[in-house]
Protein backbone atom coordinates (compact mmCIF):
# COMPACT_ATOMS: atom_id res chain seq x y z
CA UNK A 1 0.00 0.00 0.00
CA UNK A 2 1.38 3.43 -1.04
CA UNK A 3 1.06 5.62 1.61
CA UNK A 4 1.00 9.40 1.86
CA UNK A 5 3.81 10.15 4.43
CA UNK A 6 5.88 8.07 1.84
CA UNK A 7 5.00 10.08 -0.92
CA UNK A 8 5.72 13.77 0.50
CA UNK A 9 9.31 12.04 2.00
CA UNK A 10 9.93 11.46 -1.64
CA UNK A 11 8.77 14.72 -2.81
CA UNK A 12 11.05 16.05 -0.30
CA UNK A 13 13.96 13.70 -1.67
CA UNK A 14 13.38 15.04 -4.98
CA UNK A 15 13.32 18.58 -4.69
CA UNK A 16 16.35 18.62 -2.18
CA UNK A 17 18.30 16.92 -5.66
CA UNK A 18 17.18 19.81 -7.84
CA UNK A 19 18.07 22.50 -5.31
CA UNK A 20 21.73 20.84 -5.03
CA UNK A 21 22.07 20.70 -9.36
CA UNK A 22 23.32 24.73 -8.88
CA UNK A 23 25.64 24.41 -6.20
CA UNK A 24 27.06 20.96 -7.40
CA UNK A 25 27.64 22.78 -10.98
CA UNK A 26 29.74 25.54 -9.13
CA UNK A 27 31.38 24.05 -7.15
CA UNK A 28 32.50 21.59 -10.04
CA UNK A 29 33.27 23.78 -12.51
CA UNK A 30 32.97 22.44 -16.21
CA UNK A 31 31.86 18.96 -15.29
CA UNK A 32 29.39 16.78 -17.24
CA UNK A 33 26.34 16.25 -14.67
CA UNK A 34 24.46 13.54 -14.99
CA UNK A 35 21.18 13.13 -12.23
CA UNK A 36 19.78 9.82 -11.59
CA UNK A 37 22.08 7.65 -13.38
CA UNK A 38 21.98 4.37 -13.30
CA UNK A 39 24.68 1.76 -13.12
CA UNK A 40 24.64 -1.77 -13.58
CA UNK A 41 27.19 -4.66 -13.65
CA UNK A 42 27.24 -8.60 -12.35
CA UNK A 43 28.10 -9.23 -8.64
CA UNK A 44 28.82 -12.55 -7.75
CA UNK A 45 27.15 -13.54 -11.62
CA UNK A 46 23.74 -11.58 -10.03
CA UNK A 47 23.00 -8.93 -12.48
CA UNK A 48 22.99 -5.74 -10.13
CA UNK A 49 22.00 -2.31 -10.44
CA UNK A 50 22.31 1.40 -8.13
CA UNK A 51 20.74 4.54 -9.55
CA UNK A 52 23.10 7.77 -8.38
CA UNK A 53 21.57 11.16 -7.32
CA UNK A 54 24.70 12.62 -9.08
CA UNK A 55 27.77 11.93 -10.95
CA UNK A 56 30.24 14.42 -11.93
CA UNK A 57 33.10 13.63 -14.48
CA UNK A 58 35.47 16.44 -14.81
CA UNK A 59 37.84 16.01 -17.76
CA UNK A 60 39.80 19.13 -15.96
CA UNK A 61 40.37 17.20 -12.80
CA UNK A 62 40.21 14.01 -13.98
CA UNK A 63 38.03 12.81 -11.58
CA UNK A 64 34.58 11.02 -11.19
CA UNK A 65 32.62 12.37 -8.57
CA UNK A 66 29.93 10.22 -7.07
CA UNK A 67 27.44 12.17 -4.98
CA UNK A 68 24.56 10.74 -2.61
CA UNK A 69 21.90 13.09 -1.39
CA UNK A 70 19.38 12.79 1.32
CA UNK A 71 17.11 15.71 1.97
CA UNK A 72 15.77 14.71 5.52
CA UNK A 73 14.43 16.64 8.13
CA UNK A 74 17.14 17.89 10.16
CA UNK A 75 15.86 16.38 13.05
CA UNK A 76 16.60 13.08 11.69
CA UNK A 77 19.93 11.19 11.75
CA UNK A 78 21.68 8.66 9.76
CA UNK A 79 23.19 5.79 10.99
CA UNK A 80 26.79 4.28 10.47
CA UNK A 81 24.48 1.02 9.51
CA UNK A 82 26.66 -1.66 7.09
CA UNK A 83 26.30 -2.27 3.60
CA UNK A 84 22.99 -4.26 3.22
CA UNK A 85 21.09 -1.46 5.47
CA UNK A 86 19.37 1.48 3.07
CA UNK A 87 19.86 4.71 4.11
CA UNK A 88 22.74 4.85 6.13
CA UNK A 89 26.19 5.75 5.59
CA UNK A 90 27.69 2.53 5.01
CA UNK A 91 25.09 1.73 2.15
CA UNK A 92 27.00 3.97 0.26
CA UNK A 93 30.46 4.03 1.23
CA UNK A 94 30.91 0.07 1.60
CA UNK A 95 28.04 -0.54 -1.19
CA UNK A 96 26.87 1.59 -4.05
CA UNK A 97 30.04 3.70 -3.92
CA UNK A 98 32.41 0.67 -4.28
CA UNK A 99 30.36 -1.24 -7.08
CA UNK A 100 30.00 2.63 -9.03
CA UNK A 101 33.97 3.00 -8.63
CA UNK A 102 35.14 -0.80 -9.89
CA UNK A 103 32.65 0.38 -13.00
CA UNK A 104 34.36 3.52 -13.72
CA UNK A 105 37.83 2.43 -12.88
CA UNK A 106 37.24 0.19 -16.47
CA UNK A 107 35.37 3.00 -18.42
CA UNK A 108 37.56 6.10 -16.99
CA UNK A 109 40.68 5.28 -17.27
CA UNK A 110 43.28 7.54 -15.25
CA UNK A 111 40.82 8.93 -13.30
CA UNK A 112 40.46 9.32 -10.00
CA UNK A 113 36.81 8.30 -8.20
CA UNK A 114 35.69 9.91 -5.11
CA UNK A 115 32.62 10.49 -2.68
CA UNK A 116 30.35 13.36 -1.36
CA UNK A 117 27.62 12.49 0.93
CA UNK A 118 25.42 15.26 1.48
CA UNK A 119 22.44 15.58 4.01
CA UNK A 120 20.20 18.09 5.50
CA UNK A 121 19.98 15.82 8.63
CA UNK A 122 22.50 14.74 10.66
CA UNK A 123 24.51 11.50 11.46
CA UNK A 124 24.89 9.74 14.33
CA UNK A 125 27.96 10.62 16.63
CA UNK A 126 29.01 6.81 15.62
CA UNK A 127 28.92 7.94 12.14
CA UNK A 128 30.52 11.17 12.24
CA UNK A 129 33.89 9.57 13.25
CA UNK A 130 33.62 7.05 10.54
CA UNK A 131 33.09 10.00 8.03
CA UNK A 132 35.54 12.09 9.77
CA UNK A 133 38.15 8.80 8.86
CA UNK A 134 36.71 8.64 5.18
CA UNK A 135 37.59 12.32 5.12
CA UNK A 136 41.18 11.83 5.29
CA UNK A 137 41.17 8.75 2.91
CA UNK A 138 41.44 8.15 -0.74
CA UNK A 139 37.27 8.88 -1.38
CA UNK A 140 38.13 13.03 -0.80
CA UNK A 141 37.31 14.83 -3.65
CA UNK A 142 40.30 16.93 -4.96
CA UNK A 143 41.07 20.12 -3.57
CA UNK A 144 42.51 21.55 -6.91
CA UNK A 145 39.71 23.36 -8.51
CA UNK A 146 36.80 22.14 -6.98
CA UNK A 147 36.04 25.00 -5.01
CA UNK A 148 36.00 28.82 -6.73
CA UNK B 1 34.44 19.61 -1.35
CA UNK B 2 34.76 17.91 1.75
CA UNK B 3 33.50 14.09 1.84
CA UNK B 4 30.41 14.51 4.00
CA UNK B 5 27.95 17.28 4.67
CA UNK B 6 25.80 17.29 7.72
CA UNK B 7 22.54 20.04 7.67
CA UNK B 8 25.49 22.31 9.53
CA UNK B 9 28.04 22.09 7.52
CA UNK B 10 25.58 21.91 4.41
CA UNK B 11 24.45 25.64 5.59
CA UNK B 12 28.19 26.66 6.14
CA UNK B 13 28.82 26.18 2.56
CA UNK B 14 26.18 27.61 0.92
CA UNK B 15 26.49 30.80 2.86
CA UNK B 16 30.41 30.59 1.82
CA UNK B 17 29.32 30.63 -1.86
CA UNK B 18 26.11 32.68 -2.00
CA UNK B 19 23.33 30.65 -2.63
CA UNK B 20 21.28 32.21 -0.82
CA UNK B 21 17.98 31.83 -2.67
CA UNK B 22 18.77 27.78 -1.83
CA UNK B 23 19.65 27.95 1.47
CA UNK B 24 16.07 30.01 2.11
CA UNK B 25 14.61 26.71 0.91
CA UNK B 26 16.80 24.12 2.62
CA UNK B 27 16.05 26.18 6.01
CA UNK B 28 11.71 26.20 5.13
CA UNK B 29 11.72 22.44 4.19
CA UNK B 30 14.51 21.11 6.23
CA UNK B 31 16.36 22.47 8.48
CA UNK B 32 13.31 24.39 10.93
CA UNK B 33 14.81 27.58 12.99
CA UNK B 34 16.14 26.42 16.53
CA UNK B 35 13.49 28.65 18.35
CA UNK B 36 14.76 28.22 21.45
CA UNK B 37 17.71 30.73 20.48
CA UNK B 38 14.79 33.36 18.87
CA UNK B 39 14.28 36.58 20.89
CA UNK B 40 10.96 38.34 20.23
CA UNK B 41 11.08 42.19 20.52
CA UNK B 42 9.53 43.57 23.27
CA UNK B 43 9.07 47.32 24.04
CA UNK B 44 11.51 48.38 26.98
CA UNK B 45 8.84 48.01 29.30
CA UNK B 46 7.98 44.13 28.15
CA UNK B 47 4.53 44.89 28.14
CA UNK B 48 3.87 45.14 24.03
CA UNK B 49 5.66 43.80 21.17
CA UNK B 50 7.59 46.04 19.02
CA UNK B 51 6.74 46.29 15.33
CA UNK B 52 9.75 43.72 14.66
CA UNK B 53 8.53 41.32 16.92
CA UNK B 54 4.98 41.52 15.38
CA UNK B 55 6.06 41.03 12.26
CA UNK B 56 7.99 38.39 13.17
CA UNK B 57 5.15 36.45 15.11
CA UNK B 58 3.06 37.19 11.90
CA UNK B 59 5.99 35.80 9.46
CA UNK B 60 6.08 31.90 11.66
CA UNK B 61 2.50 31.91 11.69
CA UNK B 62 2.49 32.13 8.26
CA UNK B 63 4.74 29.61 8.02
CA UNK B 64 3.74 27.25 10.02
CA UNK B 65 0.43 27.62 8.50
CA UNK B 66 2.23 27.10 4.70
CA UNK B 67 3.68 23.71 6.98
Amino acid sequence: MFIQEDNLSNIKGDLFESLMFPVLRTLVPGADIEQSRELKGVVDDKLTKYEYDYILKSSRLKEVLVVELKGFASSKYIALGDSETKNTIEWFFSNTFPFAKSIFNKIEAGYNVTACYITTADFTPEGTEHLERLQESKFKVSGNGCLV
Amino acid sequence: MDVWYNGEKLVNLLEQHGFGKILTLIRKYYIKQDYSKVKIPFTPDDQELTGEGESFLLDELNRFMDN
